[in-house]
């Protein structure tokens, strides 16, 4: 598994895509935001958001596209075939896994460094908490993506189309509390909602749902997640078996 | 004589197109089998079905022993370099091969210049080099290659087709799809031609007179003279 995982991980550095995306972005994106909001107390508002955010592209976005070149490449019915279609797309998952774990880890302190947010009361471990159920929770749901993409145009399609989406209806540039009542309730069933004030309440100290937010954003997590691992097993181990 | 691969009376139907109608095939072991046939002529399909992708709507297919099927289309993880593909397919296919054998299997198939380079920037011929030790990966009694050569160069197909009677020389089974008739016969032991959804064998004492005063000609002739008498 480490053999895989490690040749992912370098698979993804060599891609362009991956490298603007996962690593140059993030930076022009922060910078461009700073500009406006530096040390205004919507800097604070737009940590945790931008938190979420990145962490949300960095999973949505490679996992449907590799899933669908692997796809469209004949590689993900020969391991089914012949090898081991688990080891396979469990490794995959841990270097994109490790991948966002570093970018976060980077961008973190840069974002506090870029934006200047006034108040900060980081609690690590609720920090490390929402990360972890965070990572389970937005990698189960872009496997999902990755299950009904058949190619990479529309991997990347309808990675778009939640990006985006979620991106809107979450809360993380605004507040949700004053958008109108149907993007309100629409907002309860992103678990990137969730994400966002676990975040906030980890990097802020604001809010007083942390204990339901990590709840329904695992709960949510692991259902996508096993609902994907029981599509991808039905898909690739039966109807791409002989 | 063992008979590793036995088609009889088998029938191929797919998306309401009758792609194999009636065909007998039979491959024994330690044979090299070359499957010639214009394009669409169901070659690809054939082996297909031989692997168990395709069912068949009558007929019957028996295999002995694991096949390595290596597709038309060359199989590879993008954006990793040749020894990195090797490395992660052999995890895969849970093979015991060491570090060594790995480069020694670069070397077999013509690749040990271009071990660390990125799939990316290997050409088309190299890319079904690659394809071809992943295949090779896979130690099996029974290969199957569909136009494992229709990129490569000439040296290229000279060093397939030498890989082709190594594998011979070991025992193992071949069957195999290509346009590059002259090569093929060269190396065969039999030679099936697909025609009209069925497979016209010919011998190896036949495939000799024509290999040795080859001409593509000579082949069609030969061909036609079967499909005739059919």
């Amino acid at each position: 598994m480490f053999v895989l995982m490690t040749n992912f991980l370098k698979a993804n550095l060599r891609e362009k895509y991956f490298l603007f995306w996962d690593w140059l972005f993030p930076v022009i994106l922060m910078l461009g935001i700073a500009f406006f909001v530096r040390g205004q107390g919507y800097a604070t508002f737009l940590l945790p958001g931008l938190v979420t955010f990145l962490l949300f592209q960095t999973l949505v976005y490679p996992i449907p596209f590799r899933m669908a070149q692997f796809r469209e490449n004949g590689v993900l019915r020969l391991v089914a075939e012949e090898g081991s279609i688990k080891l396979f797309v469990i490794s995959f998952l841990l270097s994109r896994i490790i991948s966002s774990t570093l970018q976060v880890l980077t961008f973190l302190p840069i974002g506090i460094l870029i934006l200047s947010p006034p108040h900060i009361n980081i609690s690590v471990w609720v920090v490390l908490i929402s990360f972890g159920g965070g990572l389970i929770g937005l990698s189960g749901f872009s496997l999902l993506v990755a299950v009904f993409a058949r190619t990479v145009n529309s991997a990347l399609g309808f990675a778009q189309l939640f990006y985006i989406g979620l991106s809107a209806v979450s809360g993380l540039f605004f507040p949700i509390e004053k958008s109108p009542a149907f993007l309100q309730v629409i907002s309860q069933i992103s678990p990137v909602t969730y994400l966002r004030r676990a975040f906030q309440y980890g990097l802020t100290g604001v809010g007083d749902t942390f204990i339901i937010d990590i709840a329904v954003l695992m709960t949510i997590g692991l259902s996508t997640a096993f609902t994907a691992i029981f599509i991808v097993n039905k898909e690739l181990f039966k109807r791409l078996k002989p | 004589m063992e008979t590793v691969i036995a088609v009889a009376g088998i029938k191929l139907v797919l998306g309401g197109k009758e792609i194999i109608n009636n065909l007998d095939l039979v491959v024994y072991k330690g044979e090299l089998v070359f499957l010639a046939g214009r394009n669409g002529s169901g070659k690809s399909s054939l082996l297909n079905t031989i692997v168990g992708r395709y069912g068949v709507s009558a007929g019957t297919i028996s295999v002995s022993g694991q096949i390595a099927y290596q597709e038309q289309k060359p199989i590879y993880l993008a954006d990793m370099t040749v020894i990195e593909n090797l490395a992660c397919f052999r995890n895969l296919f849970r093979s015991s091969i060491s570090n060594p054998k790995l480069d020694t299997l670069l070397a077999r198939v013509g690749l040990s210049t271009a071990r660390n380079t990125n799939t990316s920037r290997l050409s088309g011929g190299e890319k079904q080099r690659l394809s071809l030790a992943i295949t090779l990966l896979r130690d099996r009694c029974l290969y199957l290659f569909d136009e494992a050569d229709s990129a490569m160069d000439p040296i290229g197909r000279g060093d397939y087709f030498n890989l082709l009677m190594q594998l011979k020389g070991e025992g193992r089974t071949v069957l195999w799809i290509s346009h590059h008739i002259k090569e093929s016969l060269s190396v065969a032991d039999r030679c099936y031609f697909l025609a009209q959804g069925r497979a016209f064998g010919f011998t190896g004492q036949q495939l000799g007179e024509v290999a040795s005063n080859y001409s593509e000609d000579a082949f069609a002739l030969l061909c036609e003279e079967r499909l005739v008498k059919y």
